[in-house]
């Protein structure tokens, strides 16, 4: 099955370009999210806490459709934390071989039953509305993994890469690599991401395929799916019995009768028909269809359900959570974090977007980071403007265009103006020009919207900055640029932020009177009036 | 007005004119040997004026025939730099053969030419033009912008592509591009990051364009430097902006200085938008206060006219002597293109 391998190895690099290309503005036609969206655990738990079915997620509808027919064909060619876990097991599994005692494996057979809990349990939080699905989606996992851990670390070298060969140049007097300098981006979760990564892909010392057999709620999706395909592993006639395809299988998908398969763990990988000495193994489309005679969900039928109805109370118990927006009555004391622009309701945000951090790794000014745990339980992972580290550029729509679930909705540029993330206050304790009477303009200078309007008070020995809030759209480079250290003296919070599932920003914007242009003068050194204390002298000279 | 047309885009360049410019350039370098020796003079003079009191003889005095201490040309903005260049006695006068050069343009907005944010690209490349016909060995164009550095100066970028040098304009956003100094001499600012290519060049141009900013009065040459440092945030933080400034500009001294005042942001700068009064102008000078100096007083501001001591930083760098602020008794060259 060299086929196999070619295809695993194209889809692989596929998505790592992908990734890659997620933050290239001239790429931005090509569905970098592409493999999100192919991930049935994604459709199905989306569906269910979304309420609705989202249209992006069609590709994974269509790996549904051909696990029917081919089994869990999906694990062993196009997923790339499969891949991953190939490669790694390839890695730690050879010294073992080499090496290790002899004798029989310990059993993780009993474990089997494990991602089918996990499923139930993500579905069951998923009824609730609650998305735990970044958990454990495999597609989720490897885009963080690659995206906010991987790619960075290889920015990272590149860029010592860069600076030696430069000095090196310098140092012989030719100039090369002058003004290259590769950007890296930071991630303030990456511990969680890497993990996760570790406790995945180390898991692989145990037995093959760890994550995949035992844990993967994809994977159980798929299984389910594969109970009974038209496709999949023969044993004809000439079958010895000698157990060598049981022993090599990484699924661990066969019986102890070699003849038999477990088609809801067999990911058609192959490696049977290659190992077997008597060419007995092979596969076809099959006469009659097999029996779907797994035992297991009858077996364990008291465990999913409970395990499904510890999801749902997980999720109800999340949702009352200190932090947490959407609960209780009145006025809620809980932070509430400032969302990319164009993210639907909070409640559609967070039952929708799996945390799969796509948008940060196309960020363009890093901005956009993972949340810890300030908006509760049930918001864990999910992306925030960060305006300290980096503002979110009007012209740039980037994270609408990745996101696969559609919890960031996509916006065409003019639309993204209008779509308002928050608010800047000033806190006039901290601003040099409030608190200290001196000179400082840095938020107006940087303000796209022209929405800081400098003023002369009767107290202020300088111009102070006033905000005009029908003005800000909240990008926060008024936050970034504030030249007082540490925390900024003019912050942005989501006050007045559009949220809207459909529509137009722009329209509720001009009909809630907001004014957002790129490009309008802001209000100070107004003629004639003399209030602002202009009238006797522009702003910045002396008498 | 189409702003954006002015610029001549390089294929419509004519490869023979900008021989024949050559080869005039050459004549003109020639002619004015003879001065250029007395610029040497001229700046030795200048040089202790700045080190310790007030000039024993104003150049106006020696020979008011002589070039101006500033020039002030009005035209199209290429052909006004140019003109503006020679008054002083030709680039030849500031770029010897062999000179690093780092020019200084404003390139810190991404709000198109109308907006008067931006120095005008034209301007940068007839400067670039006349480093490399003086014999520049490598020429930088360099700033560190507010706004994502490849939209804000793309303008000058492609105004320059004519010299097939990509690697001749950028915004430097990255610290390793920036070394530590320590400023000789300062009140205030004593150490900061300067661009490595501007310690490194033989001669520093600034190039700045006219605009009115509201915690300085105005951003000019002076002001301008601050785009050559890495981090600007402790000249507000730490210390009074205006001495800041001058301790700043007492290091990263421009040996020329050439204001664009094609456009002049005559008010809400230094980002705009604000009133953009359309002039024509170019001033150049050796001496940053003075230049700084005559573009404050011949322009308007919020509608008034102003005196360069209304400016602060203006007026400490001239009583720190800097450089020349009394412009009554400066010789201004005026010229028309």
């Amino acid at each position: 099955m060299r086929f196999r391998r070619i295809i695993q190895g194209t889809s692989f690099l596929t998505f790592l370009v992908l990734l890659s290309l997620a933050s290239n503005h001239a790429m931005e036609w090509m569905r970098v999210d592409l493999f999100l969206r192919m991930d049935p655990l994604v459709l199905f738990s989306v569906l269910l806490s979304a309420r609705t079915f989202v249209v992006l997620l069609v590709p994974a509808l269509v790996i549904a459709v051909f696990t029917l027919v081919l089994g869990r064909f999906f694990c062993s060619t196009l997923c790339p934390l499969g891949t991953t876990i190939d490669i790694f097991d390839w890695i730690l599994q050879r010294p073992r071989r080499r090496y290790g005692p002899k004798g029989a494996r310990p059993d993780f057979r009993s474990l089997r039953i494990a991602k089918y809990l996990l499923l139930s349990f993500i579905l069951g939080a998923s009824l609730a509305g609650v998305s735990f699905v970044f958990l454990a989606s495999p597609l989720s996992l490897a885009t963080r993994l690659y995206g906010l851990a991987f790619f960075p670390a290889v920015s990272e070298l590149l860029g010592i890469g860069i600076v030696g060969i430069r000095e090196a140049g310098r140092a012989a007097g030719v100039p090369i690599l002058e003004y290259t300098s590769v950007p890296v981006q930071t991630f303030s979760l990456q511990w969680f991401t890497l993990t996760m990564g570790v406790l995945i892909l180390g898991s692989g010392l145990m037995t093959k395929r760890f994550w995949c057999r035992y844990l993967c709620p994809a994977g159980a999706v798929l299984s389910i799916l594969s109970l009974r395909p038209f496709w999949g592993r023969r044993v004809s006639d000439s079958c010895t019995g000698c157990g060598v395809c049981r022993r090599k299988c990484p699924m661990d998908a066969i019986g102890g009768n070699p003849m038999h398969t477990r088609f809801p763990d067999c990911t058609a990988c192959g490696k049977c028909a290659r190992e077997c000495p008597a060419g007995a193994v092979g596969f076809a489309f099959m006469r009659s269809r097999p029996v779907g005679e797994d035992s297991l969900f009858s077996k364990h039928r008291r465990s999913l359900i409970l395990s499904g109805v510890g999801g749902l109370g997980a999720a109800l118990v999340s949702l009352n959570l200190p932090g947490t927006l959407y609960s209780g009555t009145g006025r809620n004391a809980g932070s509430s974090p400032i969302r990319p622009p164009g993210a639907l309701p909070e409640h559609d945000f967070l039952a929708r977007c799996i945390r799969c951090g796509e948008c940060m790794k196309a960020c363009p000014t890093n901005t956009l980071q993972h949340i810890g745990l300030s908006s509760g339980v049930a918001g864990f992972m999910s992306p925030v403007i960060t305006p300290r580290r980096g503002p979110c550029e009007p012209s740039c729509t980037k994270c609408g265009s990745v996101c696969p679930t559609g919890a960031l909705r996509d916006l065409d540029p003019e639309e993204k103006i209008w779509a308002k993330v928050g608010t800047a206050s000033v806190i006039r304790k901290k601003c040099i020009a409030w608190d200290l009477g001196r000179e400082c303009l840095v938020c107006d200078e940087v303000c796209p919207f022209g929405a800081i309007d400098l003023k002369r008070t009767p107290e202020s020995k300088a111009p102070v900055p006033f905000v005009n809030e029908k003005r800000c759209n909240g990008c926060g480079f008024c936050e970034h640029a504030c030249p007082v250290p540490t925390e900024s003296a003019i912050v942005i919070d989501s006050k007045g932020a559009f949220r809207m599932g459909k529509g137009s920003y722009i329209k509720a914007g001009r009909d809630a009177g907001y004014a957002f242009e790129v490009k309008q003068p802001s209000a100070y050194g107004e003629e004639g009036n003399g209030e602002n204390g202009f009238g006797k002298l522009p702003p910045g000279f002396d008498e | 007005m189409k702003w954006r047309g002015q610029v001549a885009p390089a294929e419509r360049r004519d490869p023979v004119s900008s021989t024949m410019i050559d080869a005039l350039f050459e004549k003109i370098l020639k002619k004015s040997l003879s001065r250029r020796e007395f610029f040497k003079l001229n700046a030795g003079a200048a040089l202790a004026a700045a080190a310790g009191g007030f000039p024993a003889m104003s150049p106006r005095d020696a020979s008011a025939a002589a070039a101006p201490n500033i020039a002030v040309v009005t035209g199209s903005p290429g052909a006004a730099t140019r003109a503006a260049v020679e008054m002083l006695g030709g680039m030849g006068a500031f770029v010897k053969k062999g000179s690093k050069v780092v020019i200084k343009p404003n390139m810190s907005f991404a709000r198109g030419l109308e907006s008067g944010t931006n120095t005008h690209p034209e301007v940068v490349r007839e400067l670039v033009a006349m480093c490399r016909q003086a014999g520049a060995s490598r020429i930088r164009v360099l700033d560190h912008p507010l706004r994502p550095n490849e939209l804000c100066i793309q303008e000058v970028k492609d105004a320059c592509r004519v010299f097939g040098d990509d690697r001749m304009v950028h915004a430097l956003e990255d610290k390793e591009f920036y070394r530590e100094v320590a400023i000789p001499g300062a009140r205030t600012f004593k150490k900061t990051d300067v661009m490595r290519d501007v310690l490194e060049a033989d001669v520093l141009i600034a190039a700045p364009v006219a605009k009115s900013h509201s915690s300085t009065g105005v951003s000019l040459s002076m002001k301008g430097m601050m785009g050559l440092i890495y981090s600007r945030d402790v000249m507000h933080y730490l210390h009074d902006l205006n001495t800041a400034i001058v301790d700043l500009c007492s290091f990263l001294r421009p040996r020329l200085v050439v204001i664009d005042g094609s456009r002049v942001l005559s008010t809400n700068g230094p980002g705009g938008p604000g009133k953009v009064l359309r002039m024509d102008t170019v001033i150049a000078s050796r001496d940053m206060v003075a230049a700084d100096a005559q573009a404050v007083s011949m322009f308007e501001w919020y509608g008034r006219h102003m005196e360069p001591r209304q400016v602060k930083h203006i007026r400490i760098a001239s009583e720190r002597g800097l450089g020349r602020m009394d412009l009554s008794r400066l010789n201004v060259g005026k010229k028309s293109v």
